[in-house]
């Protein structure tokens, strides 16, 4: 097992329990998924999880110093650059300075971080300080990666981004988040549990959404090379994630905004190579 | 990967970075100059004499300085950070180092100063009386600062207000610390190579002070959430 929560209960001074007698088992490769309201008590017992809080009674066994931790809000206020801010934190989660710059400069690559590696923290948007928070949880894989809420902020065009780090973390450990996106809980969990009351069961189902949203596969090329202009796809409205192909791009798109990708490929001199429905 | 004090070395390099860069330092800082500057300058008499002035406001800055430091980082983002370093104890114990460094650093200009402006007859013995005296009273100062940074008291009314009865209990109540009794050695008109043993016992204490104070710092915080 990669995490043992036993008896785990949480009350603050008198108030009522936040959490009552939670035990949970979380093992290796698993997505584990924490659903419930606000003030369920979601984060307390993330924080409980990563060793910030104490419970007020039972035992949690995690793999301390291999967690990574991505809260659900990241301040930024400082005048480090996101790229120096990872180095420092690659350097304490024991890199050496030259694989901790490589790692960043990577993460912050595949992320697409909006002003590039240097811009200072506090000019970050809050979607972007999400990005750089993602980053340095995965600095080094960690056996445990706790998220908190990650998609909230984020474009959904990171999404898939955001997916693919949780299924490279989950393949040499496992993930627990909390997220309030069914869509994105019901894509990217292997196992959902949900707080109620303060006490954790699994959860025999989600509420469904009212229209599951339906992803297209567009594959593009620039022909002529020369005469094609650049555009940045991942971006674009609706995409949810781009993947370089052997001659061009292809773009997972929703469905509403299918046609606008297709346009927007004609007019500016690419090619379609194929359009497949993902769902 | 590397080893613990590696880590803290890296948890050393990460807050001194983000306090530099803060800025923070400014006004304790200056403060410490200005007081020297002010309190020294064309000073004459012995030297040591000059530096109890110099001891007497390191301590003042240095507590303002080391709860600044500390409060400097963000609760959530202290967090990331103690995750990332395992534990909330290699983290505390790479701010108080940084705290000693700045206090090291301005110590630099608290022994300068009074030494090359005043009319004194400078030794070596003198300098590492003040030096020596300085980081004394600063290593105290770390220590009260430590107890009165945020992770510890979070309200800061409550931080400022303990901040200041502590300053003056330790420079009015003698024994209490050894802020007081440092400031009385270098004004007894004792020679530098007198007062270098009981100016050791003194350090010593400070340095077992402050110890208690990272002790007492990393159980309060990691008690209370």
């Amino acid at each position: 097992m990669v995490l043992q929560l036993q008896g785990i209960s949480k009350r603050y001074e008198r108030d009522r329990p936040v959490l009552r007698d939670v035990d949970l088992e979380v093992a290796p490769e698993e997505r584990l998924a924490i659903v419930g309201g606000n003030g369920s008590g979601k984060s307390t017992l993330l924080r409980i999880i990563v060793g910030l809080s104490r419970p007020s009674t039972g035992t949690v066994r995690s793999p301390k110093g291999a967690i990574g931790y991505v809260p659900e809000r990241f301040p930024c206020h400082d005048r480090m650059s996101a790229a120096s801010y990872l180095r420092h934190l690659g350097r304490i989660r024991g890199l050496g300075s030259r694989a901790a710059r490589r790692r960043a400069d990577e993460l912050l690559e595949r992320l697409a971080l909006v002003g590039g590696s240097g811009t200072p923290l506090r000019q970050l948007s809050k979607g972007n300080a999400q990005k750089v928070a993602l980053a340095q949880a995965m600095m080094v894989p960690p056996r445990l990666l706790v998220l908190d809420e990650p998609a909230s902020g984020l474009a959904e065009s990171v999404h898939g981004v955001l997916a693919d780090l949780m299924r490279e973390a989950a393949s040499g450990g496992a993930v627990l988040f909390t997220e309030h996106h069914d869509a994105f809980v019901r894509k990217n969990a292997t196992r959902i549990c949900r707080i109620t009351n303060g006490s954790l069961e699994p959860a025999t189902s989600l509420p469904e959404t009212r229209h599951p949203r339906k992803i297209f596969r567009v594959g593009v090329v620039p022909k002529p090379r020369e005469a094609s202009h650049e555009l940045d796809w991942a971006n674009m409205r609706g995409v949810v994630r781009t993947r370089p192909s052997d001659d061009g791009v292809e773009i997972h798109v929703l469905d509403e905004h299918q046609e606008d990708i297709l346009l927007a490929a004609l007019k500016n001199g690419w090619s379609i190579t194929t359009v497949t429905s993902e769902t | 990967m590397r080893g613990r004090k590696l880590t803290v070395f890296a948890l050393y390099r990460y807050t001194f970075t983000g306090f530099v860069l803060s800025q923070r330092y400014a006004a304790p800082a200056l403060l410490f100059c200005a007081a020297v500057v002010v309190g020294t300058s064309s000073d004459s008499g012995p030297l040591i004499g000059a530096y109890s002035l110099c001891a007497m406001f390191m301590f003042l800055c240095a507590i303002w300085l080391t709860a600044t430091l500390v409060n400097n980082e963000d609760p959530v983002r202290r967090g990331v950070t103690i995750v990332s370093a395992g534990g909330a104890r290699r983290p505390l114990a790479a701010t108080a180092a940084v705290a000693v460094s700045c206090c090291a650093l301005l110590t630099v200009f608290g022994v300068g100063y009074p030494a090359m402006t005043g009319k004194h007859v400078v030794t070596a013995a003198g300098v590492a009386v003040g030096a020596g005296a300085q980081l004394t009273t600063a290593a105290v100062g770390v220590a009260v600062g430590l107890v009165c940074s945020r992770p510890v008291i979070a309200r800061q009314g409550y931080a400022v207000a303990t901040a200041v009865t502590a300053a003056l209990a330790a420079v009015l109540v003698p024994w209490l610390t050894p802020v007081r009794p440092t400031v009385q050695l270098l004004l007894s008109d004792r020679s530098p190579e007198d007062v270098a043993t009981p100016l050791l016992a003194l350090a010593l204490t400070a340095t077992l002070l402050l110890t208690a104070s990272i002790v007492a710092t990393n159980t309060i915080t990691t008690r209370r959430d």
